[in-house]
């Protein structure tokens, strides 16, 4: 190869070496003038800031209570719920039950099902889920 | 639980078996309602459609826990939440690039994954331009987590759906439907049902604001509709805390659980004149917001029918398949929630050709409704198990015979939207909502 030629390629590879150098930091210089200093609102909202209260004592014992059963009328309730009262009863022989079916959004009645429901009961089962 | 968690305030220990997939929304709820310590056995999911021998063993297995919480056992304590300012919301400086932005914002639970607009003290004093409600108001405790929604918030929630100062009022009137009782967000949020926040509006709004009500309706293109439906979805999720698995139980969510549907009624081309706000005791110039969840919707898509009847047909079969499997037959609309009463309404979105032939024979919305009611029926075997028990005065029937959906024109509500075409929807409601709830645009 002649020696200018070499010398021109030599020039065009240090030229294409400079141009992809540049370019790169062109990239770069634009993607740091994308970055921005804002200030923003936290949108969670505060939580509703409800005192917490307490659960009630439990029961001594499960014998001679009265137990109300809530029914969520979800399937299986109709399964499950029956089968515990046997479970519950083979074990404490004088125990009561009665059962409630309230579904989760029933109206207009619910509120006096509830009502009913704890003043029949020493203590309350319920079921949540499908 | 929030069932329990009465019976708890009057006095009464409970204890309450959750399936497993649900305690992460058991034990939100509790606290959300100030009761973190309530009594809870966790049963392996599912609890329905299961062997009677696989309920049993679960039972046995629950058996010594449910006894123990019952009577012996004592909870360690919750502190007290304390109370914090509503207003004006925390400030946070941030430094970097929006595609960093964005990320802090879904890291944080600030978003839903798509992109936001910065809610900047500035864009959200400029959106607060748009009301004249005190930024420091409370227009809802967002159900489940109870976050406390502030106009300033609205605003915020605002910019970051795209909405401009305009829109406020009207979402300051979709706040005020999703907030009532009858819409049950709560329930509508954290069911593992599919549901969708339906929002439908009328009057001279549509075109001062440039709502879509023709084609492509609930599609995108439509900037104020996309921009209300997601500031919708960010409301539930952020502030409402309604995020899969959870708290949102959705078994496979829904388009409308990302963007809710947002549809003004085309009224330029009802051919019964009377808006669905009209109908529904409104005066045409009012601006008006009907909210209402709804399952999963179906299209008709009746390019064949010219007579009325022969449309209203069709029609009837996709109104008695919609939303199947949940749904109970002769249901009434004045009557509450129950396994009996499921579904109780559905909105057809009737599509302007659609609408005209129907017109051709049924000349009010009634007459169509009327028509529907009858005709939307299943045969009795197609009806989930106790779910359809006509009453004595159904009179006989077997498992062929057909049994209506409903028993009134008020349950299949009429709303004329979209553009040319022959296409229309049918949207039924989620299970627990007692009706659509309608509120008035403030001006």
């Amino acid at each position: 190869m002649r020696k200018h030629h070499i010398t021109f390629l030599s020039t065009a590879l240090i030229v294409a070496c400079f141009l992809i150098v540049s370019a790169f930091g062109v990239s770069q210089d634009t993607y740091a003038a994308s970055k921005v200093q804002l200030t923003v609102l936290d949108p969670r909202g505060e939580l509703f800031s409800t005192p917490a209260m307490p659960i009630n004592t439990r029961l001594k014992t499960l014998e001679g209570k009265k137990i109300g059963i809530l029914n969520n009328t979800k399937p299986g309730a109709d399964y499950f719920l029956p089968y515990l009262m046997q479970v519950l009863k083979e074990s404490y022989s004088t125990i009561e039950f009665k059962e409630w079916k309230i579904s989760y959004n029933e109206y207009p009645n619910k509120a006096n099902d509830l009502k009913a429901l704890a003043a029949w009961s020493d203590a309350v089962i319920g079921l949540l889920g499908d | 639980m929030v069932d329990q968690s009465e019976v708890e305030k009057a006095g009464i220990p409970t204890v309450t078996a959750s399936s497993d997939q649900f305690e992460g929304l058991a034990r939100n709820t509790v606290k959300s309602i100030g009761l973190p310590d309530m009594a809870f056995v966790i049963v392996p999911h599912p609890m329905g459609m299961i062997s009677l021998q696989e309920i049993r063993a679960k039972a046995d297995e629950a058996f010594p826990k449910i006894v123990q919480l019952a009577t012996q056992w004592k909870p360690a304590g919750s502190a007290v939440q304390s109370a914090a300012p509503l207003y004006p919301a925390e400030r946070i400086k941030f430094k970097g690039t929006y595609v960093a932005l964005n990320k802090m914002f879904y890291d944080r639970g600030w978003s839903i994954g798509l992109p936001i607009i910065p809610p900047t003290p500035e864009a959200v004093m400029a959106m607060l331009k748009g009301t004249t409600h005190n930024p420091a108001e409370v227009v809802w405790s967002v159900p489940p987590r109870m976050g406390q929604l502030t106009v300033e918030l609205v605003a915020a929630y605002g910019v970051m759906a795209g909405c401009k100062p305009e829109h406020m009022p009207l979402l300051l009137a979709v706040v005020k439907a999703l907030s009532s009782p009858d819409y049950d967000w709560r329930g509508s949020t954290t069911t593992t049902a599919p549901t969708n926040p339906i929002i439908i509006i009328n009057g001279p709004i549509l075109d001062e604001l440039g709502i879509g009500y023709s084609t492509g309706v609930e599609g995108g293109e439509m900037p104020v509709n996309v921009a209300v439906g997601y500031f919708i979805n960010l409301v539930g999720d952020v502030i409402g805390g309604s995020v899969p698995p959870e708290i949102d139980k959705s078994t496979q969510g829904s388009r409308g659980d990302l963007v809710a549907v947002v549809v003004g009624e085309n009224e330029k081309l009802n051919p019964w004149k009377q808006s669905y706000a009209v109908e529904y005791g409104f005066r045409p110039t009012d601006n008006v917001v009907t909210a209402f969840s709804a399952y999963m919707g179906n299209n008709n898509t009746d390019h064949t029918s010219v007579k009325s009847r022969d449309l209203l047909n069709t029609f009837a079969a996709g109104i008695a398949g919609a939303s199947s499997g949940i749904t109970s037959c002769l249901t009434q609309m004045d009557k509450g929630y129950a396994v009996t009463n499921r579904v109780k309404f559905v909105f057809v979105f009737f599509g302007p050709e659609h609408a005209d032939t129907i017109f051709n024979e049924f000349k009010t919305k009634k007459a169509v409704s009327e028509y529907l009611v009858k005709k939307a029926a299943l045969p009795f075997w197609m009806y989930a198990p106790d779910l359809c028990k006509p009453p004595k005065e159904f009179g006989s029937y077997d498992e062929n015979t057909l049994i209506p959906r409903f028993t009134g024109p008020e349950q299949i509500r009429i709303v004329v939207t979209g553009g040319p075409g022959k296409q229309s929807q049918i949207w039924p409601t989620f299970t627990t909502v007692t009706k659509p709830v309608s509120v008035l645009i403030e001006k």
